[in-house]
């Protein structure tokens, strides 16, 4: 088993990979260019949250168990490391922290924390695949899978911007019994959330689950759940069978072309209005994307940003700094912060 | 390189492909009502609601951002031939100008007129 010391190496580690190869994504603002403004209050009022849950009783799986999926805790991490150091704590303090918020999402994972292999299991084997009835997959049937899991990610992008891990989790690749194919499980979650979005009101469903059995892709998922497969291969000519299910219930091919069209609509209607917004209104939906993302913490009380989070983005300015780094320089940060 | 073609840019592979059409660029959720089949989208930077212009071409090259950008991943599930980190994509490409995307060699090719 990693000791502390190894824990955070695999974890930097995993994170230099994925900024190598992500890219810059901008969409509809840079997460950089305005996280000073409110990631600081953030990440105090997480750790008082837990805080409060730990001093009513509450163990850490428990508190795990509100955040839905460890993809949501551990794409927390890299915004708020920045947010620990506007407060002022010492690298050693953010360090503890940041250890903390990884053994939470260790409660939610069967397999390695930092997906080392290639692998996110999160799901224990035995635990799941008996009450799932996969479906042999055809070209067509193929196209129409794949065009829900395309349009799903671009929706969960739509809803919570850079921060569209609080609505996915990508697990495997599994295997089932004597068989070779590589088992990839898409979850959705948050596909409705009112309280952020009052146009997301005409999809019906919160959670939808995606499982696909591909031949000889060669899969590999990295921490923050971004899969590959082979370059010279695709997904639609590789499924071999398919299991759709939405709110626990079996999708048929039908309901999922029906599904792809409303989730395009909120989602042209989602983006055009994220268009229109200036950047103080974007970094305020930011804030509130964030402050949603724990509202599980707060027991059913009130879970939006502190008035002096709207204060901040009012006098703020945007923070260009980062945006003009090397991905060396973003590499050494990486290293030398906690 | 073809007979009596030339590159006119390169850039990195997202999903295998070859395909050959005219250039449709996208440059915000209103443009992605002109992509239809067979046509090759182009846009400079990402946005989701063009996952919906990207379900509809036949390619995909992108200006900015790297393999694992949505707009991308959307080709890749789709199996659509896609690249990206083209550079000066949307200047070099002119709308409705024939090419050859080949997302298989990283090539983007154009006829002579």
């Amino acid at each position: 088993m990693e000791n502390q010391n190894e824990l955070i190496e695999h974890f930097k580690q995993a994170i230099g990979e994925i900024w190598i190869k992500d890219g810059q994504s901008t969409w509809p603002i840079d997460l950089n260019s305005v996280a000073h403004l409110f990631m600081g209050i953030f990440v105090t009022e997480l750790l008082e949250d837990i805080r409060r849950l730990k001093s009513k009783g509450q163990d850490d799986p428990a508190i795990a168990a509100r955040f839905k999926t460890p993809a949501r805790i551990l794409r927390l991490i890299m915004p708020c490391v920045p947010g620990m150091k506007t407060c002022g704590m010492p690298p050693g303090t953010i360090r503890e922290n940041v250890l903390y918020i990884l053994s939470l999402a260790k409660h939610l994972k069967y397999g390695d924390l930092t997906n080392r292999g290639g692998k996110n299991i999160v799901l224990a084997p035995g635990t799941w695949e008996d009450r799932i009835t996969m479906v042999t997959a055809d070209k067509s049937s193929s196209l129409a899978v794949h065009k829900l899991c395309a349009i799903l990610w671009n929706y969960a992008e739509c809803l919570f911007f850079r921060a569209h891990g609080f609505a996915r989790e990508f697990h495997g690749p599994y295997h089932f019994p004597d068989k070779k194919e590589e088992i990839l499980v898409r979850d959705f979650i948050e596909l409705k959330p009112l309280e952020l979005w009052k146009s997301s009101h005409p999809v019906e469903y919160e959670t939808i689950r995606i499982v696909t059995s591909y031949r000889d892709v060669g899969m590999s998922i990295d921490i923050y759940d971004n899969v590959t497969i082979n370059a010279d291969t695709t997904y639609v000519n590789s499924l071999e069978s398919y299991y759709i299910e939405a709110d626990g219930k079996m999708l048929n091919l039908e309901e999922v072309n029906r599904l792809c069209t409303v989730l395009s609509g909120v989602m042209l209607n989602i983006s055009s209005e994220v268009e229109m917004l200036a950047w103080r209104r974007l970094a305020k939906r930011y804030a509130e994307i964030f402050w949603y993302s724990k509202k599980e913490l707060k027991d059913g009380g009130d879970w939006h940003p502190p008035g002096t989070v709207d204060e901040r983005i009012e006098k703020g300015e945007l923070n260009t700094r980062l945006q003009a780094l090397t991905p060396q320089a973003l590499q050494r940060m990486l290293r030398i912060s906690f | 390189m073809r007979d009596n073609h030339y590159v006119i840019a390169t850039g990195t592979v997202v999903s295998p492909g070859q395909v050959t059409g005219p250039v449709k660029v996208v440059k915000n959720s209103a443009d992605i009502k002109k992509i239809g089949p067979g046509d090759i989208m182009v846009v400079s930077q990402s946005s989701p609601a063009f996952a919906i212009g990207v379900m509809n071409a036949s390619g995909l090259i992108c200006e900015k951002g790297g393999i694992m950008t949505h707009i991308c991943i959307v080709a890749k599930e789709l199996g659509i031939p896609c690249m990206t980190q083209v550079k000066d994509a949307v200047e070099l490409l002119q709308e409705n100008s024939i090419i050859t995307l080949d997302a298989l060699e990283g090539i983007i090719h154009g006829k002579p007129e």
